[in-house]
Parts: structure tokens; sequence; C-alpha cells
């Protein structure tokens, strides 16, 4: 009997080397890293229906508040017409915003999943972190002075070249004047994040960007079938 | 007095009956913002009872309180803001009563209308409560040209409401499941009124409020509504709401009986509607359609010309309305930033339906605020 148990133990002994050693390729992934991933997954899109909807909607809303504020005599509708060309415009404005912005949790998630490298060393994470926030000012000025400059006109035009109540043209001109300090102050103000990053120069291309030592064009086409 | 007077004044007194007894009821007026209306639902045509997942649902059924996720505060007014009546209104109230003014409002149109509403709503994931301290209702009409009397019916209702929604059968999460609704809203009510009769030459010797006394009432009433979410395309979803459950709002016995005073419809009085729709998403925005069917009481009588249509595109921040019916047909727009939301609709409506020569083009602004 005990031959027997032992003759079999010598026989099964070498075939164990041929047992499947467990699965090494999935590693133990961090709690805090995990929770960051699907935070990120959740906010990535940005948009309901499709990517330029803010752009398409805010020039729909300015091209009917102009045709509108033309096609009516009413003050009554001539001022909701106005409420509708600035929500137009600032519409525009944020598509800039959302065409430049890096999306900080989305640029963190590529930074924890690029195969290409293992760790990040201090001045590599340094300088990562200092090109999203570059990015993230970037888009915030490029969306203020958008917005800012398009009002401007809009107001001015409201008050001088369309038949507007006498009653709001100086309001229109105050508005316009606003507008305008503010987009002056953001063409020509940068943070201290996007001078280091950016470089100096005046930088008011939305689909451009240029860095002091390359440029990069962001002009993206795509179709979806 | 000979035998051919007496004769000559009997046929007059006849005849005066007959024209009289042939029209014993009131001119029954309907209008399109009516209380807890917002623009959206009024430039719909009120017919929006199945479009789900928008800013608006709540304010056309509160069975799709459950699939809205928008809390906050929000104040809300919409009102007509250019049209005949707004004019005649005007003029009415603010120029000298001349034969050239009382014949310009005959040969243009006799009956003039303005309404109003206005609402501040807190929401939240488990109730609604809102306030609303406003709906105005103003319905002019102008008869007799040889003598010329107004016949005006002026509301001014105060509401205060909580109302709520649950899913009583299937889950939200799954796309593909029936899911059934229940929504219900219970409002405390406080209304001034007036609905009167009087000379146009009386409004240049005499203060408004000596021809016009308002009568106060007061009351709790509530709606109920169930909405049935069909998981396939081709099948539209369905609603039906019982609205103002427990009104005591009923037609006076004069009110019936006088041929130019003005009773207004689907407005206080209890009321039912069958709704039939679709909303479809796709990446170039999302469509909508509703047809909507009013019912007098509890489902008593049907009218097809009580029937609307409503069709709704949206792009997230602007969204186009149409609004279909026999006597209403309007078309509007939205546009939405982040606080704020300005539309615009233009209609034409005949509010006395038929007895209305033709229809007034009106133009209504609705404006949003959200904290």
């Amino acid at each position: 009997m005990i031959k027997a148990a032992l003759l079999i133990t010598l026989i099964l002994l070498p075939l164990t080397g041929f047992a499947r050693r467990p699965s090494l390729s999935k590693k133990k992934v961090d709690k805090s890293i995990e929770f960051f991933m699907e935070e990120a997954r959740k906010e990535r899109s940005t948009f309901y229906f499709n990517e330029y909807e803010h752009m398409i909607s805010g020039l729909a809303a300015f091209a009917i508040g102009n045709i509108g504020y033309l096609a009516t005599d009413s003050a009554v509708l001539k001022l909701a017409y106005s409420g509708i060309q600035t929500i137009g415009i600032v519409n525009l404005g944020r598509g800039v915003y959302q065409r430049n912005s890096p999306s900080i949790k989305n640029s963190f998630s590529k930074m924890l999943t690029n195969k290409k490298l293992k760790g990040y060393t201090k001045p590599r994470l340094a300088r990562e972190l200092i090109k999203i926030l570059a990015q993230e000012e970037r888009a915030k000025r490029l969306s203020l002075f958008y917005s800012t400059s398009f009002l401007t006109l809009q107001y001015l035009m409201n008050a001088t070249i369309y038949d507007s109540p006498a009653r709001v043209k100086n309001i229109y001109i105050f508005l316009a004047g606003i507008n305008a300090i503010v987009a002056g102050y953001s063409s020509f103000y940068k943070s201290n994040y996007e001078k280091f990053y950016f470089g100096d120069s005046i930088d008011l291309n939305p689909f451009i960007v240029s860095l002091p030592d390359q440029t990069n064009f962001g002009l993206t086409l795509t179709i979806n079938f | 007095m000979t035998l051919l007077s007496i004769f000559k004044r009997t046929i007059a007194r006849g005849c005066l009956f007959l024209l009289c007894s042939s029209q014993l009821y009131a001119f029954e007026t309907t209008h399109q913002i009516r209380p807890h209306s917002t623009f959206e639902s009024t430039t719909l045509a009120n017919s929006c009872s199945t479009m789900k997942e928008n800013k608006f649902s709540t304010s056309c059924n509160m069975a799709l309180f459950p699939y809205s996720d928008n809390s906050g505060i929000y104040i809300s007014t919409i009102g007509k803001s250019d049209g005949d009546s707004i004019e005649n209104g005007r003029d009415l109230i603010f120029d000298p009563i001349t034969e050239d003014l009382i014949k310009r409002l005959f040969q243009e149109t006799n009956f003039n209308s303005f309404t109003f509403n206005s609402d501040v709503s807190l929401k939240n994931q488990l109730f609604e409560i809102s306030y609303s301290p406003y709906y105005l209702l103003a319905d002019l009409y102008l008869f007799n040209p040889a003598f010329p009397e107004i016949s005006l019916n002026l509301i001014n209702r105060e509401t205060l409401s909580l109302s709520s929604g649950l899913f009583l059968l299937g889950d939200k999460e799954n796309p593909h499941d029936f899911k059934l609704t229940l929504g219900s809203k219970v409002f405390y009510f406080r209304q001034e009124s007036a609905n009167t009769l009087f000379s146009l030459f009386d409004l240049s010797f005499n203060q408004p409020e000596e021809l016009i006394q308002l009568k106060n009432t007061y009351g709790v009433a509530a709606d109920l509504s169930f909405f049935l979410d069909i998981p396939y395309d081709l099948i539209p979803n369905i609603s039906m709401q019982l609205k103002n459950i427990g009104s005591k709002t009923k037609d006076e016995e004069a009110l019936v009986q006088s041929a130019t005073r003005l009773a207004p419809r689907f407005l206080f009085e209890t009321y039912a509607t069958i709704g039939l729709g679709k909303t479809f998403k796709t990446q170039y925005g999302s469509f909508s359609y509703n047809i909507e069917h009013f019912i007098e009481s509890y489902f008593e009588g049907f009218d097809i010309n009580d029937t609307t249509i409503g069709g709704y595109y949206s792009l997230r921040l602007v969204s186009l309305f149409l609004g279909i019916g026999k006597f209403y047909q309007n078309i509007g727009l939205s546009f939405d930033s982040e606080n704020f939301n300005v539309g615009i609709s233009y209609s034409r409506e005949k509010d006395i339906k038929d007895f209305q020569n033709r229809f007034e083009k009106s133009a209504y602004i609705g404006l949003t605020i959200s904290l």
C-alpha cells in the first residue's frame, strides 16, 4: 500500500512542473489611482450631443438674436433679442474654452496611464503640472477675450447701427466700454504659468498653440459615421 | 295705442327674445398661459406631458419628476409682450375714448386678452416647492357697436404648491424596461376675480375700482399624473393627468345664462388630459413630439378641437418649439446659459374659438433665472 502510494507520488511529482502558474499580468493597482481613473472616466464626456454643440448653439443664438433685433419694432422684444445675442456670444466664448482647455482630470489620467513611463521624476512631474495649469489659464483667457470682444462689437452695433430706443443706447455704449476694457486686459495679461510655458508674446489664436521652441497646429476635423 | 303698434311691438320683442335665447351659453375662452405654465409649455400649446428629462418636464407633467435631475432655485416668468391685445389694452387705459378708437377696436378684433405667470421654485431630488405670486388673466370682449359695452373677466391667482413623483414599476437605470411613474401636486390658492359688464363710456366718467368689484376665493386642490415609458421607438409613451381635483370652481348660473359673459376653460375647474409622445436622442440633438387631448371634468365628452400637437428640438443650449392646434399655432426659440434662459415665441391664436373673426398675432417672452 505504502509502496503504491510512493510510486504514484513519484510519477505525479514531475508533472507538477507543467501546472499553470498563477497569472502575474494583473498587477495590484493602488486604490487611490483606481478611484481617480474611475472619476476621470465619468467626466470624459464634457458634451451632451457632440463636441461642437456650444459653438453651434452660440452661433445660432448670435445670428437669430441679430436677425430678430433688426426685424422687430417692439422695444420689449428688442430687449429680449439683446439678451439672446449676449447668451450666444457667452456660449461662443465657452466653446473656445472647451476647445483649448486640457481638462485637468483627463490630463492626470493620461499621465497615470502612460505606458512609456514607469515613473515620474520630480522635474518631469513639475513640467507636466506646469503644462496642464498653463493650458487651463490660456483657455480661460482666450474664452474671456473672445466673448468680451464680440460683446463689445455687438453692443456698439446695437447702439450705433441698429435702430434702438434712445433710452438704451447709452446703456449699450456703457456696456461696450466695459467689455472693451476687459478684452484689452485679457489680450495682454498672461498668468505666470502661461508666461513660463508659452512665452511672453501675444497669443490670441484659439486654433494654433505657439510654444517658445515649436509651433503645433491644433485644428482638427472629424467626421463620424 | 293702435292694434298695429301693439302687433309691431309684440313682433319686435319676440325677435329680440329669439336672438337672445339662441345663445344661452357664455363665451368659452381658452388660454395658452395657464397656472404653473412656463415658456416651454406655453409655446408647445400645453402639449408636452411625455417630454421627459428636460428642465420644463415637471411643469407639464409631475409624473416626469423621477426623470429630472436638476436641483436648485428657479425664478421664471412668461407673458404676452406684443400683439393686438397689448396695443388695444394700452389705448383703452391711456387714451381718451373716442368714436375713432371704438370703430378701430370693432374693426380689428372685439376680443382682447392678456395673460402673465410668474413662479419661484425650489427643486431637489425628493420634492418641488413652488410659489406663484401672480397668475394674471384679463379678457375683454367688446360688443354692441351702437352702444359699446365691455364684458370683462379679470383674475389674479396666487398659489403655493408641493409636488413630487416616484417610480411605481420598472428600473430607471434600465433603458429596456417598461416604467410607470406617478406624480402628484397639492396646492393652496387665493384668487381675486371679477366677471362683469359695463358700458365703454363708463370708463371715461368712473374710476376702474368703482366699475370692477373683485371677489376673493380660497381653496386647496390637487393634480394627479401617470406616465408609462415604453422602451420601443415605434410605440409612443402614454401620459394621463387629472387636474384641479377638488376644485370648487363652478360656472355661476347667471354666467352660463348670459350671452356676453366670458367663461375660461381648462384653467381652474377639474379637467383631464391624455398624451402620446416620444423623445429621440441623436448626436445632432434631441427630438420630441407629443399629442395632447384635453377633456372636461373626469373624462366627460370628447371634442377633437381640444387636441394639440407639440414638437421640440434641442441642441443643449438652443431649443426650437412648435405648438399646433385648431385655434393656436406657435413657434418659438429659447436660449440657455448656465444661470439664465430667454425664450421668444410668436403665436396665432383664437381664444374664443370660432366666435373670433380672425387670428390674433402675439409675441410671448419667457425668462428663467437659475440660482
